[in-house]
């Protein structure tokens, strides 16, 4: 069933109950709505309290990378089983400690998250701080028990609270229904009651003074109504012929249909008077009596005006119809369109207006009057001939003649004597009378012979034939409006000129945007007319844009289209390139607003210039000044520049501020005592008043600065007074190299060259004094051969074993003196590198050495060999020495076994020579090969100590390098790196190794 | 221009957690030792009559040879603590650490340890080492390594003696030497 169907008795009844369940839920939802909404806020509040407190207690664990003690802390949230997990994030973002501790470490988000309810939880973010550092970040998730908890007991309750408070209303609904419905119900029924019987003297009945009550007092009401205008229709028929009959005017109804057979419907007895027919005659022949045959109340007009009202409306007229006896009368009519009983009709009121037409004739004698009283206008009557008929005040204010001087006389008084000569007034009069009207603009003399300038109008006047009876002349004085205009037009001028010749583009625009005027320098620097140019278009006209030469100008904020809104701009920037200037100009535009008096606005003018080469001159001023400081930034000298009122710096490049170790930052705004020591500031500040005082550059080539990270430094520094604009140093600016390193390797090349001089002595020596050793060595081991030889059988058994041990040393002097020899050789008989096959060199010691390797038996294994630049020579010696000493130092009783292997890799070979010979200890495996060096006494293993130090010398001067590893009893291995190719040797060393060669052999 | 100086903890723990490839030849203990001098100047606190004025740098002297090679220089910075920004000085005797806030005696200085201990008494300065005995000596913060990881015992005997307080979050962190112990 429909709502609208149902009975007032439901409707009741439904409505209670459903405006208590509205009042009802809405203030339970807003009840709980904001119950949550605060316990979610308080709960965000509450866990982010408590990881602020996690925070800090986790810091120094952070700092200190204590895991562990994080965890401990974080533990500590076991005691709320809300929280799900927690973590604590290193600044790098990683997981640092956790809880649980079995959480999986992926379950955690990256930190740096906002705090919030997502997913089901509660995500809290917190930073961790220590003196403003940021260490890393807190994180905490709890989920949201405590709220659903607090859903389940709000949804019983609302439950509970709705189910009671509808019972009531279904009580009270039930009450309410007997004192609402019953009076209702007995309204219903009367009415019916009225309209099936059609009696409006029934009333109905009243129950109480609620609105109910009130509702039966209007319906009674409203049956009186009808009763009392059910009894006025019939009286008003009654009262409407009376009113026709009695009105003031003659009224007639008129049929407007031209085919109508009666015209005439209906006419009031003052029509009858004041036409003097009867109705009867009226409507047999209508036409006659309505119409009087003068111009303007003829048939065509009749028939116009009742046209005219039946299309436009009602027409009031003037009318002259004939009466009865003949004479035409003037009425005024009303003719207005109605419709009657369903008809359309023209209703005529006519009243007769006689009086009125007399008033007229009055007025117009008044006119004539008041054109004698004109003051500002001189109007005149001038007869055929332009004699003066009449003269008003104003002739007399503006000429200066009285009324009397002036009648009768020709009217050419007043012209220039000259044009009087010449003819021309009687010319002016000739053709007012041929055109009607004529206008003269001149010169016109007064009374008193002064002049004023006139503007005339000259009427001739006609009579209806067309007759020329006369003139009316109409002066009026303009010398002050004239100068007045003269004057304007001067300023306007000079304006003009102004705008035509500045070299400003100027555009005026009116309040729609249409331009008023577009100087020709606008035109120039915009690159085409104003003419055409469409508002709201300019943009794409002009082909405007912003400085970046690419995005279009938004037509609204174009500095007209601001001024024309009422709006200002200044030096806007603005980009045109259109078909005028296909290379585009820079333009810079200001505007103002156009206010008139009143302060309404009315338009707004734009002013522009051409800024294009001030830009591009801009441009390159700008790059000259990057390029200068991208070269300042990227020197690797020191510049700074100090003002030089107070020395303070004002420059700084990263060279300097690399030097002294403190950021620019910092440097700038300093002196030098703010910086340096006093001793050092002083000496600067001293150079720096000397360079500003003598005008000129100072080169200080040694100073020395206290740096903050690279300690003491020494510079080289030229100073440079910058002058300004009045020839007065203005800048000092200061380069300085930074020669602490330079200092450092001179100093360095000094001590070298005096080593090398001290270690050449000491060779020349080792070598004069071995060379000249053998001299007498060589007679002591000659002579112990004689004594051995022929003295021999003499000697006792003591004496020969004397003797034994002589040539015993003797033989060991000489080695050694040899060795020694070899080793001074090394650099004195250098050869100069050549290409040398390690195998051949290996082959040719293996032979050199053959009776020793059959002697012992001894094994030689050997891989492939490359070739390297070397000396020959020396590759020999190195080898030599190498294999004797693995020979020599075999274990006893063992054979000996040499290996040699080679590997090549990065331009280096290196060379593993193994033995299986008695070995060391590594602790010596430097010290063997130094000079003299022995690990063992001269009776269990010869030597001189020489043999490996020669290797040593011969390695390092093929740039190279030997080391030795072994253990004791374990055998040894030596193992030699050498670069493959040398560099062909400069033509210096090459010399000199001759020249020295030559030198000692001639020793 | 100057380059953004990293935030000292991102370089260390950059240092620490990526084995610092940058800085190989300085073992990692000595980066992370670096670190840890610059942590406690920012978990100690010192009497405030230290700085006569606002500007004063805040000094982490090394007295002896050297072993961070720069690396504590360039952990440190750009950094200021509590406006004082922060410097390292390199002494070469006690009498000139005096003034400094933080002292790495380093262990070159193991023989001269307690003559160094003794001149720095009664001053407000920090003392850390990594030399056996240091806290003996009088040493305030000691450095030992506890499975391959970098530790430190306090003295807080001493700490007190140079009028320090070591804040308690960095105390949970270390092992307490009673008097007497090292």
């Amino acid at each position: 069933m429909k709502w609208s169907n149902l009975s007032i008795r439901r409707k009741v009844f439904w409505a209670l109950l459903a405006s208590n369940g509205l009042v009802l839920f809405f203030a339970c939802a807003a009840f709980l709505g904001y119950d949550i909404a605060s316990l979610r806020k308080s709960m965000v509040q509450g866990y982010l309290t408590r990881a602020q407190i996690i925070a800090v207690n986790s810091s120094a664990a952070l700092a200190f990378q204590n895991p562990g003690d994080a965890a401990d802390v974080l533990a500590a949230l076991g005691a709320d089983r809300r929280v799900l997990a927690a973590c604590l994030y290193d600044a790098q973002g990683r997981v640092f400690a956790q809880y649980p501790a079995s959480a999986p470490e992926s379950g955690f988000p990256p930190p740096g998250g906002v705090s919030g309810y997502r997913q089901g939880a509660l995500e809290i973010f917190c930073p961790v701080e220590q003196g403003g550092r940021r260490l890393g970040t807190v994180y905490l998730r709890s989920d949201l028990s405590l709220l659903t908890d607090r859903y389940k007991t709000y949804a019983l309750l609302s439950l509970a609270v709705v189910a009671g408070a509808l019972g009531l209303a279904l009580l009270l609904a039930r009450l309410l229904q007997g004192e609402l419905v019953a009076p209702l119900l007995a309204l219903a029924r009367t009415a019916r009651q009225v309209s099936e019987k059609g009696d409006f003297a029934l009333r109905a009945r009243r129950f109480g003074s609620d609105e109910l009550g009130g509702l039966t007092d209007d319906f009674n009401q409203m049956l009186e109504r009808i009763q009392a205008q059910d009894r006025a229709l019939k009286d008003s028929e009654a009262n409407y012929r009376e009113i026709f009959e009695k009105a003031g005017d003659a009224i007639v109804v008129l049929d407007p249909d031209p085919a109508a057979s009666q015209i005439v419907v209906d006419l009031n007895t003052k029509t009858s008077q004041m036409t003097g027919y009867s109705a009867e005659e009226f409507k047999r022949t209508p036409v006659e009596k309505l119409i009087s045959g003068e111009p303007g109340s003829r048939l065509e007009d009749f028939i116009r005006w009742n046209q005219k009202a039946m299309t436009e409306g009602p027409q009031v007229f003037e009318w002259k119809p004939r009466h009865k006896d003949g004479h035409a009368f003037w009425v005024e009519v009303g003719l207005q369109k109605t419709t009657l009983a369903g008809k359309t009709r023209l209703v005529a009121f006519m009243r007769d207006i006689a009086d009125r037409k007399k008033l007229e004739e009055i007025t117009r004698l008044g006119e004539a009057q008041a054109i004698e009283n004109v003051k500002d206008y001189a109007i005149l009557m001038l007869d055929k001939e332009g004699k003066i008929l009449t003269w008003n005040r104003g002739a007399e204010a503006i000429k200066g003649y009285a009324r009397s001087e002036a009648l009768g006389k020709f009217f050419g008084l007043f012209y220039l004597p000259e044009e009087r000569a010449s003819g021309i007034p009687e010319g002016n009069l000739r053709e007012a009378a041929q055109k009607g009207q004529i206008e003269i603009e001149g010169v016109r003399v007064r009374k008193d012979g002064s002049h004023f300038e006139a503007d005339v109008i000259l009427t001739a006047l006609k009579d209806e034939k067309g007759d020329l009876k006369g003139f009316i002349k109409v002066t009026r004085d303009v010398t002050e409006m004239r100068r007045a205009q003269r004057e304007i037009k001067e300023k306007n001028e000079l304006l003009d000129l102004v705008l035509k010749n500045i070299a400003d583009g100027v555009v005026v625009a009116d309040e729609k945007g249409r331009f008023l005027l577009f100087n020709p320098a606008a035109e120039k620097i915009s690159g085409r007319p104003g003419e055409g140019a469409a508002t709201g278009q300019w943009t794409e006209q002009f082909g405007i844009f912003r400085s970046d030469r690419r995005t279009p100008f938004p037509e609204a904020e174009n500095p007209l289209a601001v001024a024309v809104r009422g709006g200002a701009t200044d030096n806007v920037e603005m980009f045109l390139r259109n078909a005028g200037h296909p290379e585009g100009v820079v333009v810079s535009a200001s505007s103002r607003p156009l206010k008139d008096g009143k302060g309404a606005n009315r338009g707004g003018v734009a002013i522009f210039r051409d800024v294009t080469e001030q830009k591009a001159a801009e441009g390159r001023i700008r790059e000259a000044n990057e390029f200068l400081n991208a070269t300042l930034e990227n020197l690797p000298n020191m510049v700074f520049v100090k003002d030089a009122k107070d020395l303070r710096f004002v420059m700084f490049n990263r060279a300097g501020e690399e030097l002294i170790g403190v950021p620019r930052a910092e440097l700038i705004g300093k002196n030098d005592h703010d910086l340096f020591p006093k001793d050092e500031a002083d000496f600067f500040t001293a150079k720096d008043r000397k360079t500003l005082e003598e005008g000129k550059m100072v080169d200080i080539p040694e100073e020395t600065i206290q740096t903050r990270l690279k300690g003491k430094r020494v510079l080289h520094t030229r100073k440079i007074p910058v002058l300004g604009a009045d020839g007065k140093p203005r800048y000092l600016l200061g380069i300085s190299e930074d020669i602490t390193e330079q200092k450092k390797q001179e100093e360095l090349r000094v001590y070298t060259k005096a080593l090398e001089a001290s270690n050449k002595d000491l060779q020349d020596f080792i070598f004069v004094a071995s060379h000249d050793l053998q001299e007498p060595l060589r007679k002591i081991q000659a002579f112990g051969n004689f004594l051995d030889q022929e003295e021999g059988q003499t000697l006792t058994p003591t004496g020969k074993d004397y003797l034994a041990r002589i040539r015993d040393a003797s033989m060991r002097m000489s080695v050694l003196l040899s060795d020694l020899l070899d080793l001074t050789r090394i650099t004195t008989r250098a050869k100069p590198f050549e290409r040398v096959e390690l195998d051949q060199i290996l082959a040719e010691v293996a032979s050199d050495l053959e009776i020793r390797l059959k002697e012992t038996g001894a094994r030689l294994e050997c891989e492939k060999l490359p070739a390297v630049d070397a000396d020959p020579a020396q590759m020999r010696q190195l080898f030599q020495n190498l294999i004797s000493n693995s020979l020599k130092f075999h274990k006893p009783g063992q054979v000996p076994e040499i290996r040699v292997r080679a590997q090549v890799e990065g331009g280096q070979v290196q060379l593993r020579l193994t033995d299986k010979g008695i070995g060391f200890d590594p602790k010596y495996a430097e010290k063997i090969f130094n000079i003299f060096q022995r690990l063992h006494g001269q009776g269990q293993y010869p030597g001189t100590g020489i043999g490996l130090a020669i290797c040593r010398k011969v390695v390092e001067r093929h740039g190279g390098k030997i080391r030795a590893e072994s253990r004791e009893g374990e055998g040894a291995t030596f193992v030699i790196s050498l670069p493959l190719r040398h560099h062909p040797p400069e033509e210096g060393e090459v010399e000199s190794s001759g020249e020295k060669g030559g030198v000692h052999e001639n020793v | 221009m100057p380059a953004l100086k990293p935030r000292a903890g991102l370089l260390l723990l950059a240092l620490i957690l990526a084995a610092a490839p940058l800085r190989a030849e300085i073992p990692l203990e000595y980066q992370v030792k670096a670190a840890f001098l610059f942590n406690f100047a920012q978990f100690v606190h010192w009497p405030a009559s230290d700085f006569t004025r606002p500007q004063e740098p805040f000094r982490i002297g090394i007295l002896g040879q050297d072993p961070f090679d720069g690396f504590l220089d360039e952990t440190i910075k750009g950094e200021a603590i509590e406006g004082h920004p922060l410097v390292v000085e390199r002494y070469t005797d006690a009498t000139q650490a005096k003034d400094c806030q933080v002292l790495f005696v380093s262990r070159s200085e193991a023989s001269r340890m307690a003559a160094i201990l003794s001149e720095l008494r009664g001053r407000n300065v920090l003392t850390v080492g990594d030399c056996d005995g240091f806290l003996k000596a009088g040493g305030v913060v000691r450095f030992v390594l506890e499975k391959n990881r970098v530790r430190f015992r306090v003295s807080l005997e001493a700490a007190k003696a140079g009028n320090l307080s070591i804040s308690s979050r960095v105390l949970r962190l270390a092992e307490i030497a009673r008097p007497g112990e090292d």
